[in-house]
Parts: structure tokens; C-alpha cells; sequence
């Protein structure tokens, strides 16, 4: 499982566009991808973020996009294709693959709408996790159904949002909490998710078969959020520790 | 929010001169000329502006009022300079630079409203007012800010005062209805929605944020009322509260400045619909904001129609006459038995009646009646001129509508109120569907204190059996209590138990205010035994009762009563505002056929329904397994708690 995690950034700048929104692009980094920031679109679409400091971008999602599917993203030398969510909503998930580290970002969106919507673009750093089997993703409605005298159901609809559960698989100390996971460990990954921090979880990524990158598969279960339980080190035998997780879905 | 008038400035002040009252009232403190002047407290530089004077005292009038910039000197009179325009009130000239720029206008006498009011702009526009009639209008080349200003010669301290109605009392021209307020501070627009939400593009206002902070939506209460169940039928009628989730502090200066009496506009709309399509759910008041934590904040509205709460009274006595100095002049409004005239000058042949005209139709001097021809209505009807001067106490049958004592409908009372309070947001129609419901002739109101519009209303809606209550819109509007099995309109809602979400309660309607009689014609003010001449042939035993008491006179509703409500039959009389004893017959037979049969309240829940916005007054059907609702029964809303959001309805209905 891939587990983004970061710092949200400096600022940013458009390209070929203008803000419509009077907060400009604030609302691209509040951590609510239903919160959209308006672009009125001029020409070829970007939008230059410039972090607060360097990192290495392992995960680029951009969310709550209202182009439609098909539309190709690119930035940090990755692109993909925008997807729709079985919510309706048309997101974007962008893995590059580059080692050096990065103090700006553009995304470029190639679409000809003249009213772009965006809801969130976070860059993550990323480090890649072991969990064992049955790890869980369930759905959970947040309409509210109210049976009547009658039997029958009065329902307030509201938006639905992914809950993942997972346990990490057993590793040593150094994996745990003495910087082994390629320069990180599961408590310093758990501050890193902690408060008003958001993260993303990507629980499925490859193909079964070819052990292959899957960008499409990668998208559809990757989860932008934030995490209901941080990861717990728990002791198994000696050096050995699990760690389980939960995290919830922000849904665009 | 509370508006901040005009008033003379206690400093700075030119030599010899006194803002007394608080700045309302300006005189001199020794013998002065015309070489100095007073400035108004805070001057103005935008829109329409408005202020109005009048001049009496001892001395021959020799006084100036004008405009002044702030630059002007205080040691010379506000027509002195270039920096200044006055008008010199008893020579009829306009002067600038001690030059008249204008000569001929009518010439002032002791009591005369003057007014002025300026159009800022460019050039800027003075027009200038003689009792209400504009008597010269020029563009004037001095820009704001712009202080209102009066000077006063007199021959000995006092001898001339002068007072300033900056808007805050009845405006005789349009000077003082544009008033000299204080510009408020102009609050941003806030919003917010339980969705984070993006108006469109083409949407009025375009690409407007409403922040998605509204934790469960807001339960609004509105309700109405009826005198057989106790209770006022306007106090506060809608209420609501909401709590918002604020965790990053966008709301933090909003709560701090207080936020009380902002406007909120409350609507409903489809994700993604146009700002414009959304319907109107309510409109409110902020009352308060309560912090609760870091993470939310709590917003309690209140009613609209904070305006209700402004005194009905057009305006104060000023300290010219000693005895009513300050006192709030009485409001009259319909027909009104026994009103008080209170003397106006030092032997009583001049009293005073009614804050607005109105037709004397019967004056009694100690009770009794004056001979026609004996007095007259002054031509500002507000007056009673006495041939010789009376014995008093002096009453008087009078009507603000028409002579003969003329009541006024509800529509017109109700205009006549609303009027006072310079509010529009009110249904005339439901008065006129009233009024030509109930056919009555009409009612009276007297007020001789200061009186809110919310009293006001209290007292006479109960007359017709009428509630007020607020409509999404934010109109006042008002609604008739019926039996609601004689309702023959469609059914607002059609509820069954099936429906609801919670049991149904039953409460029996033991009506603790009802009873068989209705007193009419109050008295304004009721004479004690020694107040009345001793002559028993001019006012016989039976005329002095009617005089001595709280009213004119009381009906007694007949009608089969249920025994539940026998107590009804002894007690005391409900004091109704009709003039008309047939207007109090039929009123109170209606009343107490409606109590023919024993009353029920009815407590319904539903949740989840967000389409059921039932509104008081309205008349629905309500079908239920037990109380003797098997078979469905016609029910009015009495009292609805609606929250739009989650669609959670508690209405308490009546039948």
C-alpha cells in the first residue's frame, strides 16, 4: 500500500487562466476537495504551486475536477488521465517516478472547458507499506434514513465517503521507528498524518498478474483523507511489530 | 440596527451659545447677536441628508440655520464665510460670504418647521423648507463634509431656542425624512451553507463562496396565537438557532463585533442549481453568536421585525410647554373613547390631543358634553381650540379616520402602525381578506405613553382573533383563527399516523383565558367620580358609569358553550377594541361557537420530510388511530419547529 503524506504548499500561480473565486487558489489546499476554487481558462491551463519546502513528490492528486473523464494531467514528469469515481466525481491521481527533490509543481490540465473547477491538488511524499490480507474498503452513507409509525423511510440523502481498514504487515524495529522505510518509519509517518495534516492511502496499485503499475486501479482505490487511527506499533515478538490503520475518505 | 441622528455638538460651540438636552435644544446664555452658530455634532459627505428646525421663544425671531464645512469660524454667524450657507429665518435671505445669494423667501415665525436638506453630489443640491413646503432650491459650491448649523440672537439668556429633529421624531417636509444619520459601518455579506457551494458563473452574485459550515441546519420556530388560549399574539413570533463548524476561525470577527441585528437571509437550493432558483426559507435577525469552542460556534436568530420593537409614537413634546416637556406625544389610532386633552398653554384653551390629525367628535369638559361650537379642531387636527378656557379634566371622543367617529378597519389601523414605524414588509392583503371576512366596522387604539409597534399590535389583533406570523419571505402576515372544520379550502397537509415519527400527543384546549363576554370601546382614559360635574340631569348615573370605567360598555355571547369550557359563562370580559357594540356581538359569537365543541392540541413529529413546511394558521388534516382521529380530523397550525436541513418537523396543531 502506498501512504501519502505532506505538508500543504506555499503558494501558487496560474498559467493561462484567471481566478474567479475572490479567496484565488486557497481553496486548492484547504483539505476539502468539495471546496472548489473557480478558474476562468484562457489557454493552455496551469497551476504553478510552489511548496513550503523540497520534498520528493511520490503521489499528485488532483480531485474534484469538474472536466470530464479522459481529460490528460500532467506534472513532475507524471501524467494521467482524469477518471470517474463511482461517486460521481472526477478526479485525477498522478504517481511520478523521479528521485530528486522539488520545490515546485505545475499542473497542467489539458482541457478546453472555460470554467475550470478544482477542488484539491495535494502533493504527497510517498513511501510504500506492506499490509496483509483482508484489508477492507466499505463505503459508509452519510444519509440519514428515518423510519416513520409506519414502517416506511423518510431519507435526508448526503453525500457518501470510503473507509479503509488495514493492518501493516510485521517488520523489524527499523521499520517501525528507526528511519528503515526508505528514510521514514511508521511513527514518524503517524505524526506526519496527525491534526489538521491530510494524507492519501492507495491500498491497490498493481496488476495481479504482472506485478505491473495499474494508474487506472491505482486511482480508483486511492483515498484522499485523512486517518481515524494512526498507525499503532504493535509488538509481535521481540523486534518484530504490526501496525493497523484506519483512514477516511474526503469526498470531492 | 439602531440609527445614530444628528444633534447640535456641546463642543466645539460658538461664545454664548448652549446645546442643551443632550444637543436636541440649542438657546442662548446671555444677550447675544447673530455672530456665532453651533455645529451639528458629526458632519456627512454622501447621499441625501435632512434636518429640520423650530424657532420660539420671548424674543422677536432673529435666527439663521445652514451648512457649514468643518472649517468654518464658530465666532460668526454659518452665512458668514465662503465655507458656509445660512439662511437668515426672519428676513426671508440666503446668505454666503455675508453676501445674500438668494432673498425673497417666505419669512419664519415663532414655531415654524424649517428644514434643509442636502443632495450631495456634484454640484451639490440644498433645498430648503417651510412647513413642509419647499420654498427655494439652489446647487451650492461647497462638498462635504458638510456640518448642519443654527445660530440665535436673543436679548437675555434663553430668550430664543431652537430644537433639531434630525430624523428621529416625524418629519414635517423631506428634509427630515432623509434624516441626518450616522453612516453604519458596512459589514461584508457572510455565508454560508451545510455544502460547501460555488454559485455559477452566471449566477447573481457570480463564483460567490458559501462556506460548507453549517453543522445541522437551523430549526426555526414560528407560531401564532389566540386570547382564549393566553398569551400575546406577537411576541417574539419565529425564533432559530444553528450551530456552525468554524474550526480555521473565518467567523472570528463576525462573533466578537457581536453580529446583533445583522439581516440573514435564509434559502434552499439544489447543489447544482442557480443561486436564483433557490427558494426562500426564511429571514432573520442575528441575536447573538456564542463561541462554544475553538471548533464551532452557536448563532441564535431572532425575529425579523426587530423594527416592532420601535416606539409607534411619532415624536416627543418639546421643553416649550414645561408640564409635557419630553413626554411622548399620544398616538390615536380609529376611533377612541375618553382621550385625554392635555393642556397646551397656560389657561387650557389650546390642549393638545393626538400626535396626527383627528376628528373631535364629542369633548367633555368634567363629563360633560360641550355644546357644538364651544371649541374647534386646530388645522393641524392635532389640537382642541376651547372658546373659554375649561374646568378639566377634558376628554374627548375622537377618530384618526373620519368624522362621526369613524373606527378604523384593520387594513387601515395596521397601515396607520406600520406607517409610524416606516415598515413595508407587512401584508395588507391578509388585513383587507380580514376586514372583508369579518365585515366589522373597525377598532380604535389609544396610546398615551411611549408604546412599541409589538404592544401595539398586541392589543388590537386580538380584537379580530388574529395572529401574526412571519412567511418565508420575511413579510408579516397575518392569520384568522377559524374552527377548522369550517375551512373549505384545499388541506395544507395531509398527515396520518403512518406518517409520523413519533407517537402522537393530545392535549385537551382548556382555553384558561375564554369567556362569554366582550367589552368594546375602551375608555383612553377613565374619569374618577370627582372628575365629573355634580349635575346628575347633563350626565346621568348611567353616562357616568360608562365614563368611570375601563370601557364604554360589554356584549355577552350567547351560544351553547361544551361544559368543559362553563367557567367561561362567569368570567371577567376580554377588553376587545371595537367601537361598534354589533362588531363585539358578532365577534364574540363567533368565539364561542368555535368552543361549541371541546378543543383539542395535537403534537405531530416527522422526520426526514423535507418538503413539509406547513405555516401557522393554516388548515390541514390529521388522521390518527386514537383521540377520536380514526375517521381524520381538520386541524390548525398552531405552532410549527422546522429544520429545513434535516427535514425534522414538530407542529402543535389545534381542532
Amino acid at each position: 500500500m502506498l501512504i501519502g503524506y505532506g505538508i500543504p504548499p506555499a503558494s501558487v500561480a496560474l498559467v493561462g487562466g484567471t481566478w474567479l473565486t475572490d479567496d484565488g487558489g486557497a481553496a486548492l489546499f484547504d483539505g476539502r476537495p468539495a471546496r472548489r476554487a473557480r478558474i476562468a481558462r484562457t489557454g493552455a491551463l496551469a497551476i504553478n504551486i510552489t511548496l513550503a519546502e523540497a520534498i520528493v513528490p511520490g503521489i499528485i492528486a488532483v480531485l474534484g475536477l469538474n472536466v470530464p473523464p479522459g481529460v490528460l494531467v500532467t506534472a513532475a514528469g507524471a501524467t494521467a488521465t482524469t477518471i470517474r469515481l463511482p461517486d460521481g466525481s472526477v478526479c485525477a491521481w498522478l504517481f511520478p517516478t523521479g528521485n530528486a527533490l522539488v520545490s515546485a509543481v505545475a499542473v497542467s490540465i489539458a482541457t478546453v472547458v472555460t470554467n475550470v473547477e478544482v477542488g484539491e491538488i495535494a502533493v504527497f511524499s510517498a513511501v510504500d507499506v506492506g499490509i496483509t490480507d483482508g484489508w477492507a474498503v466499505a463505503r459508509i452513507d452519510s444519509s440519514l434514513h428515518n423510519r416513520t409509525k409506519g414502517g416506511q423511510v423518510n431519507t435526508v440523502p448526503g453525500p457518501t465517503y470510503r473507509m479503509l481498514t488495514a493492518t501493516l504487515s510485521g517488520r523489524p524495529t527499523e521499520v517501525a521507528r528507526k528511519g528503515g522505510l526508505a528514510g521514514t518509519d511508521w511513527e514518524t509517518l503517524g505524526a506526519a498524518l496527525a491534526g489538521r495534516r491530510r494524507g492519501c492511502v492507495v491500498p491497490q496499485y498493481r496488476d495481479m498478474l504482472t506485478k505491473a503499475f495499474d494508474p487506472v486501479l491505482a486511482a480508483r482505490t486511492a483515498m484522499f483523507g485523512y486517518a481515524t487511527q494512526l498507525p499503532t506499533v504493535e509488538n509481535i515478538s521481540r523486534q518484530y511489530f504490526r501496525s493497523t490503520l484506519e483512514f477516511e475518505e474526503i469526498p470531492a | 440596527m439602531a440609527d445614530t441622528f444628528g444633534r447640535f455638538a456641546a463642543q466645539p460651540i460658538g461664545p454664548l451659545l448652549a446645546a442643551r438636552d443632550g444637543g436636541l435644544t440649542l438657546a442662548t446664555t446671555a444677550a447675544a447677536d447673530l455672530s456665532r452658530m453651533a455645529l451639528s455634532d458629526f458632519a456627512l459627505s454622501t447621499g441625501t441628508a435632512g434636518v429640520e428646525f423650530a424657532v420660539w421663544g420671548d424674543d422677536v425671531l432673529a435666527a439663521m440655520v445652514g451648512v457649514v464645512s468643518p472649517a468654518a469660524p464658530l465666532e460668526a454667524h454659518p452665512g458668514a464665510s465662503a465655507a458656509g450657507i445660512g439662511w437668515e429665518l426672519a428676513t426671508g435671505r440666503v446668505l454666503q460670504g455675508n453676501g445674500a445669494i438668494a432673498s425673497g423667501l417666505p419669512l419664519a415665525k415663532h414655531g415654524d418647521m424649517v428644514g434643509l436638506r442636502l443632495t450631495f453630489g456634484s454640484p451639490t443640491v440644498l433645498q430648503l423648507y417651510l412647513n413642509g413646503t419647499q420654498v427655494h432650491q439652489r446647487e451650492i459650491n461647497l462638498a462635504g463634509p458638510l456640518h448642519f448649523a443654527g445660530t440665535l440672537s436673543a436679548t437675555k439668556a434663553g430668550g430664543l431656542c431652537m430644537a433639531v429633529n434630525a430624523g428621529q421624531w416625524a418629519a414635517r417636509s423631506a428634509a427630515a425624512e432623509a434624516g441626518w444619520r450616522l453612516p453604519g459601518a458596512a459589514s461584508g455579506i457572510t455565508r454560508l451553507a451545510d455544502m460547501d457551494w460555488l454559485t455559477a458563473p452566471g449566477d447573481s452574485p457570480a463564483n460567490a463562496r458559501y462556506e460548507g459550515l453549517l453543522a445541522d441546519g437551523l430549526s426555526l420556530i414560528s407560531e401564532i396565537n389566540f386570547w382564549p388560549w393566553g398569551g400575546d399574539p406577537v411576541s417574539q413570533t419565529s425564533a432559530a438557532e444553528c450551530v456552525v463548524l468554524d474550526a480555521d476561525g473565518l467567523l472570528d470577527d463576525l462573533a466578537l463585533s457581536g453580529g446583533a441585528g445583522l439581516p440573514v437571509q435564509i434559502r434552499a437550493g439544489a447543489l447544482g442549481g442557480m443561486l436564483a432558483d433557490a427558494a426562500d426559507v426564511f429571514r432573520f435577525t442575528v441575536d447573538r453568536i456564542e463561541i462554544n469552542d475553538d471548533g464551532s460556534k452557536t448563532f441564535h436568530f431572532r425575529d425579523a421585525h426587530d423594527d416592532l420593537d420601535a416606539t409607534i409614537n411619532r415624536g416627543v413634546f418639546l421643553p416649550n410647554i414645561a408640564a409635557l416637556a419630553w413626554k411622548p406625544q399620544p398616538a390615536v389610532i380609529g376611533a377612541v373613547a375618553s382621550v385625554p386633552a392635555m393642556g397646551a398653554n397656560s389657561d387650557a384653551t389650546a390642549m393638545f390631543v393626538a400626535d396626527g390629525p383627528i376628528y373631535a367628535d364629542a369633548v367633555m369638559d368634567r363629563a360633560d358634553l360641550l355644546e357644538p361650537g364651544t371649541f374647534t379642531v386646530s388645522p393641524d387636527g392635532q389640537q382642541l381650540l376651547m372658546k373659554s378656557p375649561p374646568v378639566t379634566p377634558v376628554v374627548a371622543d375622537v377618530s384618526s379616520v373620519g368624522p362621526g367617529q369613524q373606527p378604523a378597519k384593520l387594513r387601515q389601523a395596521m397601515a396607520d402602525l406600520m406607517g409610524r414605524l416606516g415598515k413595508a414588509a407587512w401584508s395588507a392583503a391578509d388585513c383587507s381578506a380580514i376586514d372583508a371576512a369579518t365585515g366589522y366596522a373597525g377598532i380604535g387604539y389609544y396610546a398615551g405613553n411611549a408604546v412599541t409597534g409589538r404592544d401595539a399590535m398586541n392589543a388590537m389583533l386580538p380584537s379580530y382573533g388574529v395572529g401574526c406570523y412571519q412567511d418565508p419571505n420575511g413579510v408579516l402576515r397575518f392569520a384568522r383563527v377559524v374552527a377548522p372544520e369550517t375551512f373549505d379550502g384545499p388541506p395544507a397537509f395531509n398527515l396520518s399516523g403512518d406518517d409520523l415519527a413519533e407517537d402522537l400527543l393530545a392535549v385537551p384546549d382548556d382555553a384558561p383565558n375564554l369567556t362569554r363576554r366582550m367589552a368594546y370601546r375602551p375608555n383612553a382614559q377613565a374619569l374618577a367620580a370627582s372628575d365629573m360635574v355634580t349635575d346628575v340631569v347633563d350626565v346621568p348615573q348611567a353616562r357616568r358609569d360608562e365614563l368611570s370605567g375601563l370601557f364604554r360598555a360589554q356584549v355577552y355571547g350567547g351560544a351553547p358553550l361544551h361544559p368543559h369550557y362553563r367557567r367561561a359563562d362567569s368570567a371577567d370580559p376580554v377588553i376587545s377594541l371595537f367601537w361598534d357594540a354589533g362588531d363585539a356581538q358578532a365577534e364574540i359569537e363567533r368565539v364561542v361557537s368555535i368552543y361549541r365543541t371541546q378543543r383539542f392540541f395535537y403534537r405531530v413529529s416527522v422526520r426526514g420530510d423535507q418538503d413539509l413546511a406547513p405555516q401557522p394558521g393554516q388548515v390541514g388534516r390529521l388522521t390518527y388511530n386514537r383521540y377520536d382521529l380514526h375517521d381524520g380530523k381538520p386541524v390548525l397550525v398552531r405552532r410549527v419547529e422546522r429544520n429545513p436541513a434535516t427535514g425534522d418537523v414538530v407542529l402543535t396543531v389545534w381542532g
